[in-house]
């Protein structure tokens, strides 16, 4: 009888001290993934805004103007004039599709 | 206990059950407080454990991008750092402020007397330089001066710098709209700034938040413009060569797809650049073509013949006396340019009569005058959602004075926005029908979804299909040789349009002054098929006033590169294309033949004449060739074309020498073409041999009404 009472009571202090350290163990866990998320959201954040410079510098480089500069100076090129147009589809201008 | 004299064994039970029934009590009230806690208080308690823990954290939103209807970015907030300092921590640290400011006044190019009145405060958190450069944030960074630090904040940046500027806007320091769409659509733009709920740790870093996972919610939407930034650039890139050609003050161009009503283009001179908004003076920065209100002159004239013809005011065919010249109105006389005897209305508009326009607005009457004018948009806003957008300014009829309907009628005792000139012409482009001019055609919050689209809107049917037609077709003349604005002609494509001439009102002295005007053109093309509605005003030009000599070849070039732009081919490079090919391949088996120094032989062996039908073609060898060069063969044997890639060709099907019937589709697949010199197509070659310079090569056949050649 009294060692029976003896074993449940050490089992009860073991599942309470268990259940204490799981506990624990959890809140740890969560903490530390907190930090893990918030490493990885900062890496993503530095990611978007590195896509972002590089979508600016992109923009700037095709400047209407630059570009016809580049097209004109550095590569030579002209506008083609009415007689050198060749239409690939149809007649009919709506067919045309718009150009960039 | 059986020992026990019975006494002492009661009152050892009795002894017992107390203790049990002090037990259960404390049990008891442990098991009430825990209830108590854990049930009855338990969201109160949580709460109070959260305030401990949980903080609010501002986010920075950042504003929204806005890109023009192809996808370009016109405006994107990216972060950069800006430099502060904690004057306490400093002085605690031991530095000293003068040093310290010397230092950063040399590397931020900020007067070191401002740093150090803002070092030498008592507060915690002072602005040394907002948005620096990474140069020079990495510099401060490099001081390692304890007390000096920098942080993120979002800067605005408008990366084609001067396009589009008086249509974007600016926003200030702070993220704010200023002007423009960036005013407009500020609430949209600048998303949202209440605070988040986040754990943070005890030295205050963020641990976990479930919004900060996703904070797309707080940043804001994003804006497609209906622009085409090509034909943006190409609007202000004339306007602004034709301002300083002719030392006008100032300028406007709108351009517009009339079927849907949506804008291409907005251009404004002089213009700004709205990364540095500060460096410009603040009229610079007025859009004109919405704020801005001018006396419309002989542009109303259209409008003015369409309503009688609407009403039945006048036919057609009418001939309409136009008294030489000279016309008495109450007590003014109104003058034409030109004495004419009779005029019919095609006629009217395009020797731009003012009296043949005043004896038809005369004709109409009052009411029906200023109904016209008023369905076409004039004297109300566009509701376009620009800040400073003006309606101009149409009198009710019931207010005009006596020679108002006569003057009206031609453009004068009144004003209108380039903007409304433009939706107004471009409802008679689109058949009569008013459509409501769009420039933001999709707002899309940061996680993509949908949250506004505008679509094409038609506000009224102005007047009749047919008189919408039958007054497109007398603007073809204007741009005709006996027209106003020859100069607005194009080769290979129709041209309707309008002049204006308008002298400007003196305010100081009364009347019209003499030496100021504003010279306009509104019209549109192709004629036969209208893609594109432009507008173009000048103010005060001072080396020429006429609208045809001064604004008409800014509409021709605008429209011109607009039109390429937009992929619409001229007539004359259509039209006649197998004949120009057909002669450009015997010339140039001629020119071959000259060089090996034999005769042409165009003969075929027998066989192979004998297996080819008078309908059938020999499919040429496509192989190696270009998109151009191909297209050019099999369009020179009568076949048509399906063409698929880009670069050289790479297969084709029909295969080479196959024999098919004229008119057959030739499928012709391309790839780009790999980084070996010897398979880089020869594009100079190529060039000489379709250069049109040299006699006998095709040219573009102008039609009968068009003239002028670029300036």
């Amino acid at each position: 009888m009294k060692a029976r009472f003896l074993a449940l009571w050490t089992a009860a202090v073991l599942a309470a001290a268990a259940s204490f350290i799981v506990h624990l163990t959890l809140r740890f866990e969560n903490v530390r993934l907190g930090y893990e998320v918030g490493a990885a959201r900062s890496a993503q954040r530095e990611l978007i805004e590195s896509r972002r410079l590089l979508a600016l510098e992109s923009a700037t480089l095709r400047q209407p103007d630059r570009v016809e500069t580049v097209a004109r100076n550095t590569l030579h090129m002209r506008v083609a004039d009415a007689p050198r147009i060749i239409s690939a589809s149809a007649r009919g201008r709506r067919t045309s599709g718009s150009a960039q | 206990m059986k020992n026990l004299p019975r006494g002492r064994v009661r009152w050892m039970r009795v002894r017992i059950g107390l203790l049990a029934l002090l037990l259960l009590s404390g049990a008891g009230a442990v098991s009430y407080r825990a209830y108590d806690l854990q049930v009855t208080r338990a969201p109160s308690l949580r709460q109070m454990a959260e305030e401990q823990y949980m903080r609010d954290v501002k986010l920075a939103p950042k504003r929204g991008t806005i890109y023009d209807r192809h996808g370009a970015e016109l405006a994107v907030s990216v972060d950069v750092d800006s430099v502060w300092a904690n004057p306490r921590q400093l002085v605690k640290n031991g530095h000293d402020p003068h040093r310290v400011a010397a230092a950063l006044a040399s590397l931020l190019g900020v007067d070191q007397g401002v740093i150090a009145r803002r070092l030498a405060s008592n507060r915690y958190f002072v602005w040394i330089k907002r948005r620096v450069s990474a140069k020079e944030s990495k510099a401060v960074a490099s001081l390692d001066i304890h007390g000096i630090s920098t942080s993120k904040e979002a800067r605005r940046f408008y990366p084609n710098t001067q396009l589009a500027a008086h249509v974007l806007g600016f926003a200030n320091v702070d993220g704010k709209g200023i002007e423009g769409l960036e005013l407009s659509f500020d609430d949209q733009l600048r998303g949202s700034v209440d605070p988040v709920p986040a754990i943070r740790d005890r030295r205050g870093v963020v641990v976990y938040s479930r919004q900060l996972l996703d904070d797309r919610a707080s940043r804001g939407d994003d804006l497609t413009l209906t622009l085409d930034k090509t034909i943006q650039y190409i609007a202000e890139r004339e306007l602004e060569v034709a301002a300083r050609t002719f030392e006008a003050r100032a300028g406007a161009v709108v351009v517009m797809d009339p079927s849907s009503g949506e804008l291409l283009a907005i251009a404004n001179f002089p213009t700004f650049n709205p990364n540095r908004p500060g460096e410009s003076h603040f009229s610079a920065r007025r859009n004109r073509a919405v704020t801005d209100r001018f006396e419309p002159g002989s542009t109303i004239k259209p409008f003015t013949v369409a309503g009688a013809l609407a009403q039945g005011a006048i036919n057609p065919r009418d001939q309409i006396d136009c008294q030489q010249g000279e016309m008495e109105v109450a007590e003014y006389t109104i003058h034409d340019s030109h004495k004419w005897d009779t005029l019919t209305p095609a006629e009217i508009l395009v020797h731009s009569s003012n009296i043949g326009t005043a004896k038809i607005g005369l004709a109409m009457g009052r009411p029906s005058l200023y109904r016209t004018l008023r369905r076409f948009g004039f004297g109300q806003k566009t509701g376009l959602g620009l800040p400073g957008e003006t309606g101009g300014l149409l009198r009710h009829h019931k207010r005009w004075y006596d020679m108002d309907a006569a003057t009206i009628s031609f453009g004068q005792g009144m004003s209108a926005t380039a903007l409304q000139l433009t939706t107004a012409m471009g409802a008679l482009a689109n058949g009569g029908r008013l459509m409501r001019p769009i420039l933001v055609k999709r707002v899309v919050d940061a996680r993509g979804a949908l949250t506004d689209e505008a679509l094409p809107q038609i506000r009224r049917w102005v007047v009749p299909q047919r008189v919408a037609r039958l007054v497109s077709d007398m603007l073809i003349g204007v741009t005709g040789e006996d027209g106003t604005a020859p100069e607005a002609a194009l080769d290979g494509y129709l041209v309707a349009g309008k002049t204006g001439t308008a002298q400007k009102a003196d305010y100081r002295h009364g009347g019209y002054a003499e030496d100021k005007w504003t010279s306009s053109f509104v019209g549109f093309a192709p004629a036969d098929d209208p893609r594109l509605v432009v507008a173009v005003v000048l103010d005060e030009p001072v080396i020429a006033h006429y609208g045809g000599t001064v604004a008409a070849p800014v509409f021709r070039r605008v429209v011109r590169a607009s039109l390429r732009h937009l992929g619409v081919a001229p007539d004359s490079g259509n039209g006649s294309l197998d004949e120009h090919l057909a002669a450009h391949r015997k010339r140039l088996r001629a020119l071959e033949a000259a060089v090996a120094g034999t005769s042409v032989d165009t003969a075929k062996p027998a066989g192979d004449e004998a297996a080819v039908g008078p309908d059938q073609r020999r499919v040429p060898d496509l192989a190696g060739k270009t998109a151009r060069a191909a297209l050019v063969s099999l369009h020179g044997e009568g076949l048509r074309v399906d063409l698929q890639g880009t670069g050289l060709v790479v297969s084709q099907k029909p295969g080479a020498d196959e024999v098919v019937d004229v008119g057959s589709v030739v499928r012709v697949v391309l790839s780009p073409p790999t980084p070996d010199a010897s398979s880089v197509p020869d594009y100079d070659a190529e060039a000489s041999q379709l250069d049109t310079t040299r006699p006998g090569a095709p040219i573009a056949v102008a039609r009968p009404s068009a003239r002028g050649q670029d300036g």
